[in-house]
């Protein structure tokens, strides 16, 4: 595979929405692969101010108590950074990876398609990866994208 | 006949642990008669599951769609072929992408409106503005995973109050499936239909009429006599699996209108008939089916609501 494009970023505490990228493929190809990867997904640290946040949203939006400290830990545990992941070709969706994982790809070749991904019988034209931010729960989250071709004809990387 | 349908479903092509081949397993199994492969933001399970059907000739018929997971807010869609970018979202106006849904054929509704959002899980409780409730097709009152009092009976209740208000709304259940998860006693959707209908055609019917059900087991099922001035219920078997009742446990019927709310005992052997004139002529009613008691705990089925 051959890396053409690699882009990343920082993401701040509490962004919401998507953030896209271009990528015009320079001939038809058979097989390609868009890696995504961020970090901080979970809280290492569970503060008082967490605790306070969480009590107060609790009470106030969800009109609802949580009662002991384990509850508490156990939902600020829960909690998670969350980007997803959307491609499309020639405007066209092409795929949608919608997992909790640090790591995805969406991998497109004759012989493999990842789940989520539609099968394609020829890669071409303009690819836009969207990543889709739904939560950032730490400051400086540092994220990845890849896209990687294969000019073979036959490509059957499994991802 | 009644059709028992799952209609919030997911699968490995989104976050959930079963194949599409095991969730049709699963479901079968379970004696559904259709379910919904309701994945986060893809269709890729359709052609997977088309394929296993026709190549198994399989009983089970599916209903495409797919849950629309936004940041706002969670949006159901069945007959839904093609995907339609939900990217754009606007929280002041989720009708555009309803509207966009819609135009492509698919019944759109809000799935788990008032499940937990920020700081649990953005996105999961509903919280855009819906300015015109002509607009969506139905609301999803029990998802079944979701805790009963802050979420299911504030999603029950607000399409009551809706309905009552005169908005043409169904509603809808589901297991919200991400697993082979115990579907004993909890609650399915069931629609009217026949044994070789189209069942994308049924629920489109089911739902532009309002004529949905859902139960943990039977059906409170309803005939009104316009000339006789009342109405006959009936609780009908629907053989779910994992349904128990106790003969000494009574049933209950309760029809809300906007006026207040009608109990009356009612059996499996003696249907339960209302008059009009107890329910004050109101033009709405809104029939539930309970066992032992009223409260929402002892829920078991919630009939269409009947237009006089």
């Amino acid at each position: 595979m051959k890396t053409i494009y690699t882009a990343g970023g920082i993401l701040n505490k509490g962004f919401v929405g998507q953030i896209s990228y271009t990528v015009c493929l320079d001939k038809e190809y058979h097989e390609m692969d868009i890696a995504f990867t961020f970090d901080k997904q979970h809280y290492t640290d569970i503060t008082e101010e967490l605790k306070a946040e969480l009590t107060a949203a609790c009470e106030g939006e969800y009109e609802t108590e949580i009662a002991t400290e384990e509850q508490i830990n156990s939902a600020i545990a829960g909690m998670k950074t969350e980007i997803h992941t959307i491609a499309t070709m020639n405007d066209n969706f092409i795929g949608g990876i919608h997992k909790q994982l640090t790591e995805r790809h969406m991998h497109y070749s004759t012989e493999y398609t990842s789940e989520g991904c539609l099968p394609q019988e020829s890669l071409h034209g303009v690819i836009r990866l969207t990543l889709v931010v739904f939560n950032v729960i730490l400051d400086d989250t540092h994220y990845e994208v890849t896209l990687s071709v294969n000019e073979e004809e036959r490509g059957g990387l499994h991802v | 006949m009644y059709k028992r349908l799952e209609l919030h479903n997911h699968t490995t092509e989104s976050d959930g642990s079963l194949t599409p081949a095991a969730l049709i397993d699963f479901l079968q199994k379970d004696k559904v008669d259709a379910f919904a492969i309701t994945d986060h933001n893809t269709i890729s399970g359709h052609g997977k599951i088309k394929e296993f059907l026709i190549k198994n000739s399989s009983p089970i018929s599916c209903i495409y769609g797919m849950e629309y997971t936004t940041y706002y807010g969670h949006i159901l869609c069945f007959n839904l072929t093609e995907y339609v970018p939900w990217e754009n979202i606007n929280i002041h106006k989720p009708e555009l992408l309803f509207a966009a849904a819609r135009e492509k054929g698919a019944l759109v509704g809000v799935a788990h409106p008032f499940s937990y959002g920020h700081p649990f899980a953005r996105g999961c409780r509903f919280d855009m503005e819906i300015h015109d409730f002509n607009s969506f097709d139905f609301i999803e009152i029990f998802n079944n995973l979701e805790p009963l009092h802050e979420v299911n009976e504030r999603g029950l209740i607000w399409w009551e109050e809706l309905v009552l208000k005169g908005y043409p709304l169904a509603f809808t259940c589901g297991m919200d499936l991400h697993g082979s998860w115990d579907m004993s006693n909890h609650y399915a959707t069931y629609i009217e239909g026949t044994l070789d209908g189209d069942i994308s055609e049924e629920l489109e019917t089911a739902i532009r009429h309002q004529r949905t059900w859902i139960s943990r087991g039977p059906l409170l099922v309803a005939a009104v006599e316009k000339e006789k001035e009342d109405i006959t219920f009936t609780i009908a078997d629907t053989g779910k699996p994992g349904y128990l009742h106790e003969d000494s446990d009574p049933y209950y019927l309760s029809i809300r209108t906007k006026k207040g709310i009608l109990t009356k005992e009612i059996s499996v052997r003696i249907p339960a008939v209302v008059t009009l004139k107890e329910l004050e002529y109101e033009p709405i009613l809104l029939p539930k089916l309970y066992h032992k008691d009223t409260r929402i705990e002892n829920l078991i089925a919630v009939a269409p609501a009947i237009k006089l």
